[in-house]
């Protein structure tokens, strides 16, 4: 029985909510469980009484040194992405200049200078620019191959001696909630050579946003399952639901990137899922061995039918040539009525729909699988780090910045959050723009939100960012999508992640797996092969039986030694 | 008689034209020694270790480079092949035109898309080719179902190789054109005289007397079948197409600069220079040999 | 050449000219259309009525461009690139053409240089090696990056080279009688002789800079340094649509694809400008580069 493995997947377990005092406590720890490790409970941590008081419960030393000022002002180098966005800041700060960063300087008594600031997209590039002329800053975040090549190159410090014991509680907790995965993952040849981030999980279950004033006016139900969502998709295309009188509107859509994890928008993640394929994912299956989730027989089931929408016409036609970007302007120019995407997409690009038309009312719904389960791909918990250059005097102050930043993000310790638009421009405000999250964290807040309305615990225990939020949400609840960014924060936080905070299952690569396939050579070609396979027999420009020849290909040219070598 | 100060003054002047050669060409030539390295950007070249041949080898061996090797050669040879054919016809055609108006009008219309880039020329064949674009649009009048020229796999290449034409048989026609004016008139007289008829001007007389340019042309085009046009294909091709799209140069773009294989993708930018070398070797000779050309 | 005056001739005449011009016309058909597209109503685009004529007439395409800071930006990032670019192609041209017209004994060493040229001209290194080169230069996010790796353009050198050389050897020695040194013999006899030639390959050298977008694309990190054409690619074809400002609120009354088709308009208009002095030029140029004594 093909998804037989699917039964070892264990579904989250909720524990009840408890009534968090604040956002102070540690998560309550969601213990996800991969498909092949037994269902582990971890220990809640105990919730600290107060909101403000810093969590003084553990060992105090560590509290005084996290937090610690330097006595003489040290300067600290550094580089940065996301200049495109600087407009998004409040007049008169900058992405070098503004309260965040003042109050981590003076609170540590640092100077800190970037130097260069460039868009998102170049970053990586001009990173691995400067790496190969050597002209690297103190501390910089890297992807795990620059990781493994800078320790091969020996140009970074040893951080062994300064993550844990620097580390405040939240993040020592919010590592511990991956299983030990963040440290292990930065860890090469026994020594910790960079800060692992936490990725929120919530990122990689795919939900199907539909516009529900579509729907009203169809006489329609919200989808529950792939076949609801072709007679939806069928049903927007026929029936002019805009009801401009012209066969103007699309199906679903999607882009050149069918498969990607997490955060894939106007992704087919989904439809794969509700067959039990896991395209991407190198993961244990029933047997435990490592297999690759692309090349599964399931998967075969689930182009057959993506095919026959494509063939229907339910699918923009063009899909496979079309980016993101692209494909947003279906949804947001009001040609679309579905969008596929993670949880946070009302505040992009669905917020620009709403701007555009404010009866536009998105609704995010989650689609069971063919055995009338919730089971999603999941991405990693850690996909960079932070690496401090070798030679400079003081490597823990990384640690202690990623504190403040994350004390800053959910007002924990009294740090003040002075935006109303954290949740857009916090990478442009924190120096080094990195999160250690809590990997449950969406669905913690949901059940607190949710909480506070059903008036359970007082909105006046959550700290700042957590206030702010909780009053959009009620503005919003008030005079729906009158204004779009109080919508957009509703639908997130609490209508997209209640729905994940409902419980899933998950299906999760093996995390020892990116140290073999990120150092293959054979890997971009296998990728692109597989890239091209998906998309030509979705679009039928190849019949279902090819996938059988991709198959064949894929191991033979690589891709079955790269599974040896994972399962040795 | 020649003057020292002379001989000076040229090395002056040759100076700065001979220093940005060397810094845009030589030193660059230099750096191409990665291809033999595992080169790790944060050794550098000096310290990432040497693999002597190992990256040729892989690509020898990986599919993705037989493919991308094909597809340039079938791109490229299907331009030049089509492009002249097109390009003589056209010339021939336009050498019957007798008025002077209209022909200056032809050659004004047909030569305007050569001086266009090909990003502006791909973002209108883009929305042209698109489902909903005015191409299908069109053939949907004669009741055919609408294609996907740009995404799939079976159309691309023909779309890249008639775009090409489109974009440049007026300019390549310029040379025949000029070919033709050189041609004796006395040639047509007799023919004339003979009896022959348009048609037959045009193959017996027109023809054979632009044919040493059409065999220097075609013998040029001989260094030029491993150049698909870089800037034409990277504007329109998408991962969809890349089993018949990809070619050399835009497969050592991504594969070295976007996804930072920087030694593979030198390899495969090194292949291309030394097999481009002896054909542009080849093509010379066979334009001395055959058209009695000689360039330099 | 001789004009039939046969009947039939003329009707084939006729027909050969109706036949060339309908073929000719049908190459700027494309061009037309997105002509049309910028001028059109951004229904009309959605719905594929907009063939060659604008449906739903408005300006509201160019009307926001002409407030687009970031497209005028790039826009002036081109003619700085084409004005400077220009001019270090044509003052290199020059000073490399002219001693490799020389002969081998009044310049020593001419054939080195000359096969130096050739050399550099054929030995195209791939962009991996390019690329790696030009940032260890410190270029990258340059203006000069998009100046100095083409300030060198071979072909025109050798374009040139030859126009010189087959220039009347008389006005040198004519020159030399007078005690001219090389300096002044470039500058007062070959120069003015050679301005055909040297608006030829001028034009050539405008038109590259103009159309070039590759350059900009990987030696640019910012994309506030990127050339037209560059930012016109990451626009329409890459579709990074936060190259836009106000996008959300702009969808209203028109859509991207009419502000596209604007903008590939906009871009083509300085080719258009000088296209009357390319074609006069360009004929000559093909022909000069294909001409040996």
């Amino acid at each position: 029985m093909k998804k037989s493995w699917l039964l070892k997947a264990t579904v989250i377990t909720l524990m009840a909510t408890f009534i968090l005092s604040a956002c102070a406590a540690p998560a309550t720890p969601t213990p996800a469980v991969s498909a092949t490790e037994p269902p582990a409970v971890t220990e809640p941590t105990q919730a600290p009484a107060a909101t403000s008081a810093p969590a003084q419960a553990g060992a105090e030393w560590r509290m005084t040194d996290a937090y610690a000022a330097y006595p003489e002002k040290i300067t600290l180098t550094l580089v940065k992405g996301g200049q495109e966005n600087a407009s998004l800041l409040p007049e008169g700060e900058s992405i070098e200049a503004n309260r965040a960063l003042q109050y981590i300087e003076d609170t540590l008594n640092i100077d800190i200078t970037f130097e260069w600031v460039v868009p998102t997209d170049s970053y990586a590039d001009k990173l691995n620019l400067a790496i190969s002329s050597g002209e690297i800053p103190d501390a910089m975040i890297v992807t795990p191959i620059q990781l493994q090549q800078l320790v091969e190159a020996g140009v970074l410090e040893d951080l062994t001696p300064y993550v844990e014991k620097y580390a405040n509680k939240d993040l020592l907790e919010n590592w511990n909630q991956t299983k030990g995965v963040a440290l292990q993952a930065a860890t090469i040849d026994g020594k910790i050579w960079g800060v692992p981030n936490v990725q929120p999980q919530a990122d990689a279950p795919l939900m199907v946003w539909v516009r529900k004033d579509w729907l009203d006016k169809l006489g329609l139900s919200a989808p529950e399952t792939v076949d609801d969502l072709e007679a939806l998709a069928k049903a927007f295309m026929e029936q002019d639901p805009d009801g401009d009188g012209a066969a103007d509107t699309y199906g679903l859509t999607g882009t050149l990137q069918p498969v990607m994890v997490p955060s894939n928008l106007h992704g087919f993640d989904v439809i794969f899922n509700a067959y039990g394929a896991f395209p991407t994912l190198f993961y244990r299956d029933a047997s435990g061995q490592v297999v690759y989730g692309s090349t599964q027989p399931q998967m075969k089931d689930a182009l057959a039918r993506l095919n026959a929408m494509y063939q229907a016409g339910l699918i923009d036609p063009d899909f496979a040539t079309k980016n993101t970007d692209t494909s947003n302007q279906i949804v947001v120019g009001g040609e679309g009525g579905i969008m596929i995407g993670p949880w946070w997409i009302s505040w992009w690009p669905l917020n620009d729909s709403v701007k555009n038309d404010p009866n536009a009312d998105w609704q995010p719904y989650l689609l069971k699988d063919n055995n009338g389960q919730f089971t999603y791909s999941m991405g990693d918990y850690t996909n960079s780090f932070v690496v401090v250059k070798k030679g400079y005097v003081h490597p823990e102050v990384v640690v202690k910045i990623l504190n403040i930043q994350n004390d800053i993000s959910y007002g924990f310790n009294d740090a003040p959050q002075y935006y109303p638009n954290f949740n857009e421009i916090w990478n442009l405000l924190f120096p080094v723009p990195f999160l250690i999250e809590q990997p449950y964290v969406v669905e913690r807040m949901a059940r607190d939100y949710q909480a506070a309305l059903d008036g359970q615990v007082s909105p006046d225990t959550f700290g700042d960012a957590m206030q702010i939020e909780y009053e959009q949400i009620q503005k919003d609840m008030a005079d729906p999508r009158s204004d779009p960014a109080n919508w957009a924060t509703r639908m997130a936080r609490l209508n997209a992640a209640s729905l994940l905070a409902g419980g899933y299952s998950e299906v999760r690569a093996d995390p020892a797996a990116v140290r073999f396939y990120s150092v293959d050579p054979n890997w971009p070609s296998l990728k692109k092969m597989e890239e091209e396979a998906l998309l030509l027999i979705i679009t039928g420009a190849q019949p279902l039986d090819y996938f059988d020849t991709f198959v064949q290909q894929w191991n033979e040219s690589g891709g079955a030694d790269l599974l040896a070598a994972m399962n040795q | 008689m020649h003057r020292k100060s002379d001989t000076l003054a040229y090395y002056v002047m040759i100076l700065p034209g001979l220093f940005l050669l060397v810094a845009f060409t030589f030193v660059p030539l230099f750096y191409s020694v990665i291809a033999f390295q595992k080169f790790n950007p944060a050794r550098g070249i000096q310290n990432s270790p040497w693999v002597g041949f190992d990256n040729f080898l892989f690509l020898f061996r990986i599919q993705d480079a037989r493919e991308v090797f094909a597809n340039t050669l079938f791109i490229a040879i299907g331009k030049i092949g089509l492009l002249l054919i097109v390009a003589v016809v056209f010339a021939l055609l336009l050498n019957e035109v007798r008025f002077a108006g209209p022909k200056r009008l032809i050659q004004t219309m047909v030569y305007l898309p050569h001086f266009l880039s090909w990003v502006i020329l791909a973002g209108i064949l883009r929305t042209l080719l698109a489902r909903e674009g005015l191409l299908n649009d069109a053939l949907a009048l004669f009741g055919l179902k609408p294609i996907a020229f740009l995404g799939q796999p079976a159309t691309f290449p023909w779309v890249i190789i008639f775009s090409d034409i489109w974009k440049e048989f007026g300019f390549e026609a310029i040379i025949y054109l000029a070919a033709l004016t050189s041609i004796d008139p006395t040639l047509y007289e007799v023919a004339e005289l003979d009896g022959a008829s348009r048609l037959q001007k045009m193959l017996y007389v027109s023809l054979p007397g632009i044919a040493p340019t059409i065999v220097l042309v075609a013998s040029l085009s001989i260094g030029n079948v491993l150049n698909a046009n870089f800037d034409q294909i990277v504007n329109l091709y998408s991962p969809i197409v890349y089993s018949t799209g990809d070619v050399l140069d835009t497969y050592a773009y991504r594969v070295g600069l976007i996804q930072g294989q920087y030694s593979i993708g030198t390899t495969v930018g090194l292949l291309k220079t030394v097999v481009s070398l002896i054909l542009i070797g080849v093509s010379y000779w066979v334009a001395d040999r055959f058209a009695n050309y000689r360039i330099f | 050449m001789v004009v039939s005056r046969r009947p039939l001739d003329r009707i084939v005449d006729w027909a050969i000219t109706l036949f060339l011009i309908a073929l000719a016309a049908s190459t700027l058909l494309p061009l037309v259309h997105t002509l049309a597209l910028s001028l059109s109503s951004k229904q009309a685009v959605a719905g594929g009525l907009v063939s060659l004529w604008p449906v739903g007439f408005n300006l509201f395409s160019y009307e926001y461009i002409i407030q687009d800071e970031k497209f005028w930006r790039a826009f002036g990032i081109s003619l700085a690139r084409v004005a400077v670019g220009g001019f270090t192609n044509f003052a290199l041209t020059v000073l490399t053409a002219f001693p490799l017209s020389r002969s081998a004994q009044a310049f020593p060493g001419r054939n080195v240089f000359m096969w130096l040229m050739v050399a550099g001209m054929i030995l195209n290194v791939g962009v991996v090696p390019w690329y790696l080169t030009i940032s260890q230069y410190g270029l990258i996010d340059s203006f000069w990056a998009l100046i100095l790796p083409t300030a060198l353009p071979i072909w025109n050198v050798v374009i040139l080279m030859n126009f010189f050389r087959n220039l009347p050897k008389e006005l040198d020695e004519a020159a030399r009688i007078d005690g001219a040194n090389p300096w002044q013999l470039l500058w007062h006899i070959y120069l003015p002789i050679s301005l055909p030639a040297l608006a030829t390959v001028t034009l050539f050298s405008l038109v590259a800079h103009w159309n070039s977008f590759f350059d900009g694309l990987i030696l640019m990190n910012n994309p506030d340094n990127y050339p037209l054409q560059t930012y016109i690619q990451q626009l329409v074809i890459a579709q990074r649509t936060v190259l836009q400002s106000g996008q959300a609120q702009l969808l209203g009354r028109l859509s991207n694809n009419t502000l596209n088709a604007a903008k590939l308009f906009i871009a083509m208009i300085p080719i258009l400008i000088v296209y009357p002095f390319l074609q006069r030029y360009f004929i000559r140029g093909i022909t000069l580069g294909a001409v040996k004594e």
